[in-house]
């Protein structure tokens, strides 16, 4: 029988994935993607939550919709910045950059 | 007349604006303005004097005052007062003051400082006006100090020499030595009494209520101010070397007039001196010994001011003798004939002065033929002076011998005697050795001229007076100056002692005329006699005195302290700075070490915190996630709990 926790092991397996690979990875595209799982391990929790906690009113589900438009809008949003940033630098690896130091 | 006595106050005002003018306007003033101004304003209050004199003669009495200072239940008066005394004196002071004035354009006719000259002259006039008129002590005392003040001015006339800023210090800080005196017998009477006036502490003398040592004290300590003023023994050192300054002024202020007004203030407070025969016997006493001594140091000076200088002295301890025994009215009596004869001697020999360049009686002579107007009327005066009839000298003499001898003290009586021998003696040498004795081939009064008219006017018009004015007060004139003021007569003239003492001066004047005319025995033998003679030239020592028990005790003291300023309180002063420096570098180095320590390691702190916390800011956007996830997961292990 599933029940809640396993979606909750799922997606915290899912976000630690997503941590990781974000924190790890070079290249700018790929954190892009670790960050997309972040968000889905969010969403998974979120329906999971919904559906066992309060099955008759759909909240979570509707905050589910929000966050994957959202989520899409950030990924344009930052697929933007890394093609700028491939055309100015001729550079993909993500720790090189250090322009947000003040 | 009597009209006139109303304004009586204005009298001190006239010569007080002459003088404020020649203050106001210095150099810009024309010098013949400046003498005229002062010239005028005193033959105004000569002619306003007389009338007033006629006024008091025919009966008039005059009082007037207003309120001065009024402070809570503190009520002081000011006022004047005319009755016979301050009449006379009204007269006197005015006919010796104009004719020193007139006198003086022509001894003065050089100097710079000519309208200066007028100005002093005029403020003392005004000074001596002001005593003469005021009905209190306190307002008395007043004009008596701006009296100081114009005598100060003129003795140091020539301030440009040190012997005259000298004599003025000595004789500012000498008379003042006797107001002290003056201001407490002030103090005495407020205390006892409570008012200045004379009227009041009068009447409550006579009835019996200001009595007692108060009485006593406030007293002498009144007679005190009157030495200083009128130079009696010992405050009399002031006087020779009141010399220094113009002839003239010393003849109005140093011989006539200022100097009477000690003989005037005691005279003026006379009830109270009479309540205490004791005080009366100090004053008798001190004048005795003030004329003995003056008349003894007279015998051995050279200087012909120096001289009349002794000599007035001399006749002041007889004023003052006079006083003592009771007899005010011959007092004042003699103080009129002796502002007379003396104003009149002084100006002689200022005009002898003018015409030989020196007062050394030995450097003149034969002056009789070069000066006839001059010596005629210096004989006059030197006669007056050693009490010759009919000369006025002789009757207020007379008067003063009179009254000594009913007061019944032989001794007294002796001593006035002896001084009238050596009055006769001193100025029948003086007066043979400067115009009589054949002069000398270096003499200097081989090249004298007889003075101006200007200056001879007022010689003649003096002896005039100094031939007249005695008749006043004789048989002759009934004894009309005694009556006048009110006193008892001394009774009938004593035949018998006015011939004894006419025959003392003649000889007096005898023996002189042997000496210095007839060359008998050796001139001045005295002054080689090895006892007497130190005792003449040094004046009795008394200056020495001074020197030694007030000025070098004084200096040493000033020594001591000296020293001890610098030993004691320098040290002192200088430890506490020392101590400071101390404390301070210690306290300096307390502030760079804590206090500026604490502030720059504050902002160090801050400094390197601020160091070491930018390190985090890498600029990459994985470190900060890193710590981001790292502080949730702090923050959840810490408040999850």
């Amino acid at each position: 029988m599933i029940g809640l926790n396993h979606y909750l092991f799922l997606a915290a397996a899912l976000f630690s994935i997503g941590l990781y690979g974000a924190l790890t990875s070079k290249s700018a595209l790929r954190v892009v993607i670790c960050v997309e799982l972040i968000l889905n391990a969010v969403n998974l929790n979120l329906a999971a939550f919904s559906a066992y906690v309060a099955p008759t009113q759909a909240v979570g589900m509707n905050f589910v919709i929000f966050l994957m438009v959202v989520a899409a809008a950030e990924v344009g949003l930052a697929l933007a910045i890394i093609i700028s940033l491939n055309r100015r630098n001729d550079i993909e690896a993500i720790d090189s950059i250090r322009r947000l130091k003040g | 007349m009597t009209g006139l006595l109303a304004y009586a106050w204005a009298l001190p005002l006239v010569p007080l604006a002459a003088f404020l003018v020649v203050l106001a306007t210095g150099r810009k003033l024309p010098r013949h303005v400046a003498s005229g101004l002062g010239i005028a304003a005193m033959s105004l209050v000569f002619l306003a004097s007389l009338g007033i004199l006629w006024a008091v003669m025919n009966g008039a009495h005059y009082e007037a005052s207003a309120p001065w200072i009024h402070v809570k239940d503190i009520e002081i008066e000011f006022g004047f007062l005319i009755d016979p005394l301050s009449s006379i004196m009204l007269v006197v002071v005015s006919t010796v003051s104009m004719l020193v004035q007139i006198y003086s354009l022509g001894y003065m006719a050089k100097e710079e400082r000519f309208r200066w000259y007028y100005g002093a002259i005029s403020l003392f006039t005004a000074a001596m006006l002001g005593v003469v008129i005021s009905d209190g002590w306190l307002l008395l005392y007043m004009c008596w100090e701006v009296m100081g003040l114009a005598s100060y001015l003129l003795i140091g006339f020539w301030f440009e020499t040190e012997t005259a800023a000298k004599a003025a210090t000595k004789a500012f800080m000498v008379t003042r030595f006797g107001d002290v005196g003056f201001g407490l017998a002030l103090a005495v009477m407020w205390v006892s009494v409570g008012t200045f006036t004379f009227e009041p502490v009068f009447k409550l003398v006579e009835e019996g209520h200001f009595a007692g040592p108060a009485l006593i004290a406030a007293s002498l300590l009144l007679f005190m101010g009157a030495m200083g003023k009128s130079a009696q023994f010992p405050l009399h050192v002031w006087l020779p070397d009141a010399m220094a300054g113009p002839t003239p002024g010393s003849a109005l202020i140093h011989a006539a007039t200022m100097v009477a007004a000690g003989v005037y203030l005691v005279a003026r407070s006379f009830p109270l001196f009479e309540a205490n025969p004791e005080t009366l016997t100090v004053i008798a006493v001190i004048g005795l010994i003030t004329s003995l001594v003056a008349a003894l140091t007279a015998l051995a000076m050279d200087d012909i001011k120096k001289v009349l200088a002794y000599s007035t002295i001399s006749q002041l301890g007889l004023m003052m003798l006079a006083l003592g025994v009771g007899a005010w009215a011959a007092a004042i009596f003699h103080l009129m004939t002796h502002a007379f004869f003396k104003a009149l001697l002084f100006l002689a020999a200022g005009s002898v002065i003018h015409g030989t360049h020196t007062q050394d009686v030995h450097e003149m002579g034969s002056l009789w033929r070069k000066m006839p107007w001059t010596t005629a009327t210096w004989v006059i005066g030197a006669l007056s002076l050693a009490g010759i009839p009919p000369l006025a000298g002789f009757w207020s003499k007379d008067e003063i011998l009179l009254a000594t001898y009913k007061s019944n003290n032989m001794w007294l009586l002796g001593g006035a005697m002896f001084v009238v021998v050596l009055t006769a003696f001193y100025m029948g040498r003086t007066t043979f050795l400067a115009f009589f004795a054949k002069a000398g081939t270096d003499s200097k009064s081989l090249h004298a001229h007889e003075s101006s008219p200007v200056m001879t006017g007022p010689l003649v018009m003096l002896a005039t007076l100094a031939v007249v004015a005695g008749f006043a007060g004789s048989p002759l004139g009934n004894y009309a100056f005694g009556r006048f003021l009110g006193e008892h007569a001394e009774g009938e003239m004593n035949l018998a002692l006015a011939g004894f003492a006419v025959c003392a001066a003649l000889a007096g004047i005898g023996y002189a005329w042997l000496m210095y005319i007839r060359g008998k025995g050796h001139p001045d033998w005295y002054l080689r006699n090895r006892v007497i003679a130190p005792m003449l030239t040094r004046q009795f020592w008394i200056d020495d005195a001074y020197m030694r028990v007030i000025i070098e005790p004084s200096l040493a003291i000033a020594g001591v302290m000296r020293r001890m300023d610098f030993a004691v309180i320098d040290a002192i002063v200088r430890a506490f700075g020392v101590v400071g420096m101390f404390v301070s570098s210690i306290l300096a180095r307390f502030d760079r070490a804590v206090v500026d320590g604490a502030v720059d390691g504050l902002g160090n702190s801050v400094i390197e915190g601020g160091r070491q916390t930018r390190r985090i800011q890498t600029g990459n956007v994985q470190t900060y996630l890193l710590l981001l996830a790292a502080s949730i997961v702090v923050l959840l292990v810490v408040f999850a709990r």
